[in-house]
Order: structure tokens, then C-alpha cells, then sequence
């Protein structure tokens, strides 16, 4: 598969990465990216047309948890974590905006 | 100083022993691998954390309790180290990252459990690349660890720090193995390491790399103390659903039994072109000693072994990707100041926390992940792996086990393949197909280089059959003393001291 490395490709993948990288660091992963496509693209002469992938490496089926009560972790352990917090919560930035505002 | 009853080569086996005999308390012990520490640490960086008042305390406890004639566990007094991107209590589970360096488990890993309960005493934590993602221990935000055997080389990576304390102080210590993070590093320290077989090991408390790829491992000077210490936390865990639920060997057990009869391969690709000499030479040497044990051998073929390294770099950038999606500034780690809305925070909080190879593993996942891409490379990946597998599968119905190099090379200076990450994946070439497979693999030295520098030889296995490898390896340092050799540090007891 022939693929060309661009500026706006390698800024599509920063965006859904959710990374927010520097002027250099786009350059560099735009260099990089050519790289290791060089690299994996040996995999293209192997013919896998008839080969199942190997989604898990041993042969189990489900594996479920038993139905018991546990206690959870202490809240505030969990919470101590957290890089802002309040009366039980994390905080975040506002996802939904009050009537009348634009989001 | 060493206590009386201590062994100088700090055995984990024989620090058991002396302690069940009442020849060393623990926390004789404790102090003695503390005074190491505090001598050695600061020239090679090897552990980023040391819990001096925790472990002399949990020290004086395993003594209260065998004083007063209580079962204090089979590694009592024993000390331990883990990587620190295994959760513990103590300190912090920074995984080397910036973007969670503050991070204080609220749960201790299953293995990091079991060894405690077994009366083993946590010293500290551990140095690695970044979440694993290295072979050098130079992308850690707390800065690189260096070679005790040249402290102007790498240890290997990612669980460099876990291989350099081995050499430098003995006792055993915990890394994890995405692609050879425990075997190659190892390798440059002139260590133990193994890898179990997937699912031998809890991974529940392991900060996750690669899940599919990831297992925890033991490392150490010898076979034995790794399978000592294999005993303590293989096992399943209902924590871990992807534990096996299947008996465990007694490994320490195991050992004692004969090679005598087994077979291994010689797999001609991983003798091929690439590989120094000294170290296909070291390992020629070291297969005529299995030789002399009675071991016999027979030529074999991996053929995808090319295709190993591309296929890891795809399924473990892809696992990566999802996993540290979790870092995003919202439950634990860095968050951005003054953020102008939700997706500014993730995408700002992970830019300025992550380092500049996890960026590219993640980009690299995210990638091979998306739409128009996936059918191409990720869906691609996992169809190799399966031939990969496919060729173990083959070779194990004619040969018990497989050995080869470590490492194409032995440990370089520090900064000679920072610049191209691509020259850095190329030594993972002969340590990746083992994760991909999910047979067990240890390396074990067998040689020195004019220069002083450690070469590992690796031996696989058939899935779970983590005891009769750890067998093979005993068996060769049984005969030979590459293992007991220890650098030239100061307060190691080693030559330079």
C-alpha cells in the first residue's frame, strides 16, 4: 500500500491522538512516520489472504468475574489523583453550555 | 561491610536460606542492600526511589515474627525491587513519565501482593523508558541509567533499571516485557532475565503497554533466584482475566532435574546477518557447552522471523494508542493550566506530559487504528503474528526449546542511537517474537567482550512450560560462572571495590 506522508496527514493523526504537538514535533513525526512505513512495509510481500488473524493469543472463551460484593476503593483515595477535584467530584472544563451561551 | 551469613554476591536464594536458618535476620539484610543502594545508586541511576524507613520497618516485623516463632512466609525478609510502572503502596508509580510523576497507586499490583505476603521486603522502585517504551533506559523524564559494567553505556531498556541494580547490588527485581524489555537489557547488564509465558502472570497493577504483549518477569544474577522468585507470583488472578487458570510448576523445584535428552534448535535466522561476531560466538560457545550437558541440538527454521519487528511495531503502537488513552488530565496526572475547553485540555495535557517516543508510539497506533488504514497495517499485523506463531508451533514438534542471541549487539554508548528511534527497534529484533508468540524466554550471559561488556544468549520455550526454560538456563551456569561475575562498582563487592 502506497502511502504519502503529509503536513495534514500527520496533523489528522495528532488531532484524533488528542496530542497537541509543537511546529518541530510535526516535523519530526512526519520524518518519522516515513520511516517506519519504509519498515513494516516488508509485511506487504507476505500473502495473508488465508490466515486468521490472531486476535488472542491463547484459546480461552470468556472469562467472567464471579457475581460477589466487594467493597470499592476508598473515594477519597481515588480522588487524591485527581488534578482537580470538589466535594466528591473530578472537575473538568464546562462540556455543555448554559442556555444562551455558545459552547 | 557484610553481615556475617549474607552472601557477597547478595544471592536471593541464599538471603532466603541464611534467614530461614537464622544465620541473618531481615533486616540485616534490608541494610545491607540499602548500604549498596546509597554507595552505588548515584553512579548508574538504576533505582529512581528507595523506601529506607518502609523496608527497615517491614523488616523488623518479618524478625518480630520469626523470633516469636511465627511463619513469617517463604521469602521472609527477602528484598525486592519492582519497575516503577508496577503499582506498589509505597512512592510513586511513575512509569519514568512526566505526565503521571506524581501518581500514588491506591492498590498494590497482584505480584507486588503476593511477594509481600510471602514475607519479601519492597526497597524501591526501579528506573525504564517511559511506560516501557525504549532500549536504552534513556527516555525516562528522571533521566538515563547507566551500564555498572560501562557507566558510559546503556543498561538496555525498557527495565534497565531493573537490570542494572541486579548486577550492581544482587537481589532480585521485577520488570515487565513488551518486546524484550527484561531479556535485552539483561543481556547488556550480563543478568538473568525471564519472561514468562503470557498469562503465567498477573498484569493486574502493571501500567499497560501493550496488552497482548505485556507480561511481568523476574530479573536477577541467576536462573535460580528468577525462578524463585517466578514461584512467588505466577499464578492466576481474578483480577487479571487473561491470568491462566492452570496449575503453576514448582520451578525452583524443576530445576533440579536433568537436561540430559532435551533438545534444542539452533534457528539459522537468528545466526544470520546483522549479528556481531562476538556475540554469535559467545552464543556458539555457550550452545557446545548444552552440548557437553547432554543436550542435543538440531538446525531449524523460524522463516517469519524478518517479519517479526514490523509486526510488533504496528500491534504494540496500536495497543499503546488505546492504553494511554487514559492519560488525558481528568482522574490522575498533569493537567494543563487554564484550558479553553474539554478537547484543549487532553490534547495540551497529553502534549506537554507525554515524552517525545511515547508521542510517536502513540501517533504511530493511532495511525495504523484508523479508518482507511486498519485492513492495511493493524488487521495486516495481527495475520502475521499468526504465521509467527504458527512457526514456533511447527519447530516445538521437533525441538523442547530454542536458543539464539539476546541481542544483535551489546550495550552502546549512551546517545549513539538517540537520533534515529529506528536504529533503537533494531535491537529488539531477536527479543520480539517471543511477546508476539507468547512462549516464555529467558536471557542468561554466557560470554565478555575484550571490553568487558556482558553478551546474553535466549532460550524459548513451549507456552507454559516456563520451568523446563528456566531448567536449561540453570543447567548452563551450573557449569559455568559467567553469572557470578559482578562489575567493577564501588560498595558491590565487585573488583573495583
Amino acid at each position: 500500500m502506497s502511502i504519502e506522508i503529509t503536513p495534514a496527514l500527520v496533523a489528522q493523526i495528532a488531532q484524533l491522538s488528542r496530542l497537541d504537538l509543537s511546529e518541530d514535533e510535526l516535523a519530526e513525526m512526519n520524518g518519522h512516520f516515513e520511516k517506519v512505513l519504509k519498515f513494516v512495509e516488508s509485511l506487504d510481500r507476505l500473502d495473508t489472504d488465508d490466515v486468521d488473524p490472531s486476535i488472542f493469543v491463547r484459546d480461552v472463551s470468556n472469562v467472567m468475574a464471579r457475581d460477589e460484593l466487594r467493597p470499592s476503593l476508598p473515594v477519597e483515595e481515588i480522588l487524591r489523583n485527581g488534578p482537580q477535584t470538589d466535594d466528591g467530584f473530578f472537575l473538568v472544563p464546562r462540556i455543555i453550555a448554559e442556555a444562551g451561551e455558545s459552547a | 561491610m557484610t553481615s556475617p551469613g549474607l552472601p557477597a554476591n547478595f544471592d536471593s536464594v541464599a538471603t532466603r536460606d541464611a534467614i530461614r536458618d537464622g544465620s541473618l535476620t531481615a533486616s540485616d539484610a534490608v541494610s545491607e542492600i540499602l548500604g549498596r543502594i546509597d554507595a552505588s545508586n548515584p553512579e548508574i541511576s538504576a533505582l529512581t526511589q528507595v523506601f529506607h524507613d518502609d523496608a527497615l520497618e517491614a523488616a523488623g516485623a518479618v524478625d518480630k515474627q520469626i523470633a516469636a516463632g511465627e511463619s513469617p512466609g517463604p521469602l521472609a525478609g527477602v528484598p525486592f525491587t519492582v519497575k516503577a510502572n508496577i503499582c506498589s503502596r509505597e512512592g510513586v508509580t511513575d512509569a519514568a513519565s512526566k505526565i503521571i510523576s506524581e501518581y500514588r497507586a491506591p492498590y498494590e499490583a497482584t505480584v507486588v501482593e503476593r511477594l509481600k505476603n510471602a514475607g519479601a521486603i519492597l526497597v524501591g522502585k526501579t528506573n525504564l523508558d517511559e511506560f516501557g517504551m525504549g532500549s536504552s533506559t534513556e527516555n525516562s523524564a528522571l533521566g538515563p541509567t547507566r551500564n555498572p559494567w560501562n557507566t558510559d553505556c546503556v543498561p538496555g531498556g525498557s527495565s534497565g533499571g531493573a537490570a542494572a541494580a541486579a548486577a550492581a547490588f544482587g537481589a532480585f527485581h521485577l520488570g515487565s516485557d513488551t518486546g524484550g524489555s527484561i531479556r535485552q537489557p539483561s543481556s547488556y547488564c550480563g543478568v538473568t532475565g525471564f519472561k514468562p509465558t503470557y498469562g503465567r502472570v498477573s498484569r493486574f497493577g502493571l501500567l499497560a503497554f501493550a496488552s497482548s504483549l505485556d507480561q511481568i518477569g523476574p530479573v536477577a544474577r541467576s536462573a535460580r533466584e528468577c525462578a524463585m522468585a517466578l514461584d512467588a507470583i505466577a499464578g492466576v488472578d481474578a483480577m487479571d482475566s487473561t491470568s491462566a487458570d492452570l496449575d503453576v510448576p514448582d520451578c525452583l523445584g524443576a530445576l533440579e532435574g536433568s537436561v540430559e535428552g532435551m533438545k534444542i534448535g539452533i534457528p539459522k535466522e537468528y545466526f544470520s546477518a546483522g549479528i556481531d561476531d562476538v556475540v554469535r560466538e559467545h552464543v556458539e560457545r555457550a550452545i557446545d557447552t548444552f552440548r557437553e550437558l547432554g543436550v542435543t541440538t538440531e538446525e531449524i527454521s523460524l522463516p517469519h522471523t524478518e517479519y517479526a519487528n514490523p509486526t510488533y511495531v504496528i500491534i504494540s503502537g496500536a495497543e499503546a494508542s488505546s492504553n494511554l488513552g487514559r492519560y488525558d488530565g481528568v482522574h490522575y496526572g498533569h493537567r494543563t493550566p487554564a484550558p479553553s475547553d474539554l478537547i484543549d485540555m487532553y490534547s495540551r495535557s497529553r502534549g506537554e506530559g507525554f515524552g517525545l517516543e511515547a508521542k510517536r508510539r502513540i501517533m504511530i497506533g493511532t495511525f495504523v487504528l484508523s479508518s482507511g488504514y486498519y485492513d492495511a497495517f493493524y488487521l495486516k499485523a495481527m495475520k502475521v503474528r499468526r504465521l509467527i506463531r504458527n512457526d514456533y508451533e511447527e519447530a516445538y514438534k521437533k525441538v523442547d526449546a530454542v536458543i539464539c542471541p539476546t541481542s544483535p549487539v551489546v550495550a552502546f554508548p549512551l546517545g549513539s542511537r538517540l537520533d534515529d528511534p529506528l536504529k533503537l527497534y533494531a535491537v529488539d529484533i531477536l527479543t520480539v517474537s517471543a511477546n508476539l508468540a507468547a512462549i516464555p524466554g529467558i536471557s542468561f550471559p554466557c560470554g565478555f567482550t575484550d571490553d568487558g561488556l556482558p553478551v546474553g544468549a535466549q532460550i524459548f520455550g513451549r507456552h507454559f512450560e516456563d520451568d523446563r526454560v528456566l531448567a536449561l538456563a540453570h543447567a548452563f551456569q551450573s557449569a559455568t560462572d559467567f553469572h557470578t561475575r559482578m562489575p567493577p562498582l564501588a560498595g558491590t563487592g565487585g573488583a573495583g571495590s
